[in-house]
């Protein structure tokens, strides 16, 4: 029985394979080491009673996670942050944006002032932040000149606005430059079609605009999410370990169970919240699969 | 339905880049105006100045008696049709054509009234819900034509809507919109750079270079009596020859000597006597000839190429330096490198300044006016 030689197309296309693995073969280690490994570890560790015994328990930690309260309270704030800063975060940026598409004057200060927070490190943009809402800071300052006591900003239902507001400073700079792009990227005679058909200038933004932006919306709506549930990085650095209680996110949580060595806790905790920025990203997807499927070119 | 007048347009980008000046005509009602030119000479810009999608730098742009120039495009009751469709990909047909009479307002069963009409007459009834992805390029057109007669605005604007389409589609097209203006007894002003397209379309041509108006005339006019070289050369096809020579007088006749031979001229040329000119005569005013002679015939050409087009051939010949195409009907013996004559209708010949390039005729029928 002779063993049936591969053609010249064949060998090409095993040779094209082993191409392509050499070439993916760096950023498939790097996706395995740092991502999906790590990823197993975490589901192993969510469905075991302690890294010692090693029992299998199933949803056990995942109900013991649902059933904490500072996990509610964290998810609590980190939605109710979230809800706040996303959608304020795009439609801001968005609003800027189309400021911008005007020809104003000094437009390109503008665009720099923006972006400016960009470029600053998290733990100067906090510095920045203490300096003007600690309870000594220049804020405080200068309302005593006008008769008000001092708020402690950050140990108040106040700071969930500072918080607010410090997301859109960090954040809006990016997505303004990522929406300028977009518009830019609008056909120019549709906008005029439109105008010579008889749409006022919200008319073109509401029919046409917003569907030619919708790909960028939805882009700009994940990173800014995916950012708010980042935001723990300047509570931490503002407000420490156990902040003030409207403060306490879910990173703060992981954060306490990580370190009393609760992996099981955090574990199923990431997982939860994994689930739920998958689900809310699916959500996105489809809508914008949707609203603006015809536009893309 | 509305005249257009523009008086003194100018428009100036960024300081200094005339994309036109001193633009100065008037669209009468029910006029189907070219308006014709080379890219840049900017028949698009002053389309779209008409239309207020340009701002202009200085001038008065009157759509019937209303002065127009801060009017924003929506209120100018005009309707344009883009070179690219620009149709609203994520609406049907339906909708694309609805768009315009919805953003005015229209009652709902109006605007049904009025696409479904309009859709019959072009043709697009059974498209009417479908998107323009789904379209072809004959199909997009139609419906940006659709979506700009379901208003019945007083004024057309088309900026070469059909450019995009193959030689056919564009034949076809053509002759649709001819008929659409008769039918609807409105003004349009069409934007070409298809000589084709002006000469067989509109009432009156208006030939533009860099900016500036060369010529406003119906097409027979502007064919029989270009006003200077440019305009002489932009239209016909294959392009007018042009000779340099001298007008000469000789026992009280006038001649146009060039390429060695010389050209009778009557009409009163004898002013311009001693003047170097240029001599035009298009391709299909001249034709082979057997013999030599010692007027209106050019001796000793040779031919470079000859292009069959069916019934007739373009002759392309060289006389040394000198090369000039001839339109002829077809005939055997025209071999490649071949000696041959070339005998030139002298009525129909036209003479330009060497160095203003005007038309001497008409440059005389001026002085005499």
């Amino acid at each position: 029985m002779t063993r049936k030689q591969p053609g010249p197309e064949q060998l090409r296309r095993r040779k094209d394979r082993l191409n392509s693995l050499i070439y993916l073969s760096p950023s498939l280690i790097g996706v395995m080491v740092f991502f999906l490994v790590p990823f197993m570890v975490v589901i192993y560790y969510s469905v075991i009673d302690n890294p010692v015994n090693k029992d299998f328990v199933l949803i056990d930690n995942f109900i013991k996670v649902i059933k904490n309260s500072a996990f509610k309270q964290a998810a609590a704030n980190t939605a109710k942050f979230s809800l706040v800063a996303v959608p304020g975060a795009v439609v801001l940026a968005l609003l800027l944006a189309m400021l911008l598409e005007n020809k104003i004057p000094g437009k390109s200060r503008f665009r720099t002032f923006f972006l400016s927070p960009m470029m600053v490190p998290v733990a100067s943009v906090v510095l920045i932040w203490q300096v003007i809402f600690h309870y000594n800071g220049a804020l405080n300052g200068l309302l005593s000149v006008f008769g008000v006591d001092p708020i402690d900003w950050m140990k108040t239902d106040y700071s969930q606005i500072m918080i607010v507001i410090l997301f859109w400073w960090k954040n809006l700079g990016y997505n303004m430059i990522l929406f300028m792009a977009a518009l830019a990227n609008i056909p120019k005679t549709l906008v005029e079609a439109a105008s010579v058909d008889g749409a006022s200038s919200f008319s073109r933004f509401w029919h046409i605009k917003i569907r030619y932006l919708s790909p960028t919306i939805l882009f700009v709506t994940i990173l800014s999410l995916i950012n708010s549930f980042k935001v723990f990085r300047e509570v931490y650095l503002l407000t420490g370990d156990y902040p003030y209680e409207t403060l306490y996110m879910l990173q703060h949580f992981m954060n306490n169970k990580f370190s009393s060595f609760d992996y099981q806790m955090l574990s199923a905790a990431a997982i939860i919240m994994a689930v739920v920025i998958v689900a809310i990203i699916g959500a996105l997807f489809y809508a914008e699969n949707r609203f603006g499927k015809d536009v893309e070119q | 339905m509305a005249s257009i007048t523009l008086k003194n347009v100018d428009k100036t980008y960024d300081g200094d880049v005339k994309a036109v000046s001193g633009f100065d005509l008037e669209i009468k009602d029910k006029e189907f105006v070219i308006f014709v030119g080379p890219s840049g000479c900017g028949k698009s810009t002053t389309l779209r100045m008409i239309a207020g999608l340009e701002e202009i730098s200085s001038g008065e742009i009157y759509i019937g008696d209303r002065l127009v120039n801060y009017v924003e495009p929506r209120d100018r009751d005009i309707a344009m049709v883009f070179q690219s469709y620009a149709l609203y990909r994520h609406m049907t047909v339906y909708k694309n054509m609805a768009f315009s009479l919805k953003m005015h307002k229209v009652p709902k069963e109006e605007i049904d009234r009025r696409v479904r009409e309009t859709a019959e007459m072009l043709g697009l009834t059974h498209l009417l819900d479908r998107k323009p992805g789904a379209l072809s390029g004959g199909e997009c057109q139609r419906v940006a034509l659709g979506r700009a007669l379901v208003r019945s605005p007083s004024v057309f604007l088309l900026d070469e809507p059909l450019s995009n389409l193959d030689a056919k589609l564009r034949s076809d097209m053509r002759a649709e919109i001819i008929k659409l203006h008769k039918k609807l007894q409105t003004t349009f002003v069409y934007v070409t750079h298809d000589q084709t397209e002006a000469m067989t379309m509109g009432d009156r041509i208006v030939i533009m270079k860099k900016g500036l108006i060369q010529q406003v005339d119906s097409p027979k006019d502007i064919y029989d009596h270009p006003k200077n070289k440019f305009v002489a050369g932009f239209i016909g096809t294959p392009q007018m020859n042009f000779f340099d020579g001298e007008i000469k007088t000789e026992g009280g006749r006038c001649f146009a000597e060039a390429c060695g031979s010389r050209f009778a001229i009557s009409g009163g040329y004898a002013a311009f006597s001693g003047r170097k000119v240029c001599v035009g005569v298009r391709p299909e005013h001249m034709e082979l000839c057997a013999g030599a002679a010692p007027e209106n015939v050019i001796s000793g050409g040779r031919i470079e190429l000859v292009e069959l087009l069916g019934s007739d051939i373009n002759v392309h010949a060289s006389l040394g330096d000198i090369r000039f195409v001839v339109r002829s009907q077809w005939q055997s013996g025209l071999e490649m490198g071949s000696a041959v004559n070339v005998r030139v209708d002298t009525s129909r010949i036209h003479i330009f300044d060497a160095e203003t390039e005007e038309n001497l005729a008409m440059t005389e029928t001026e002085a005499e006016a």
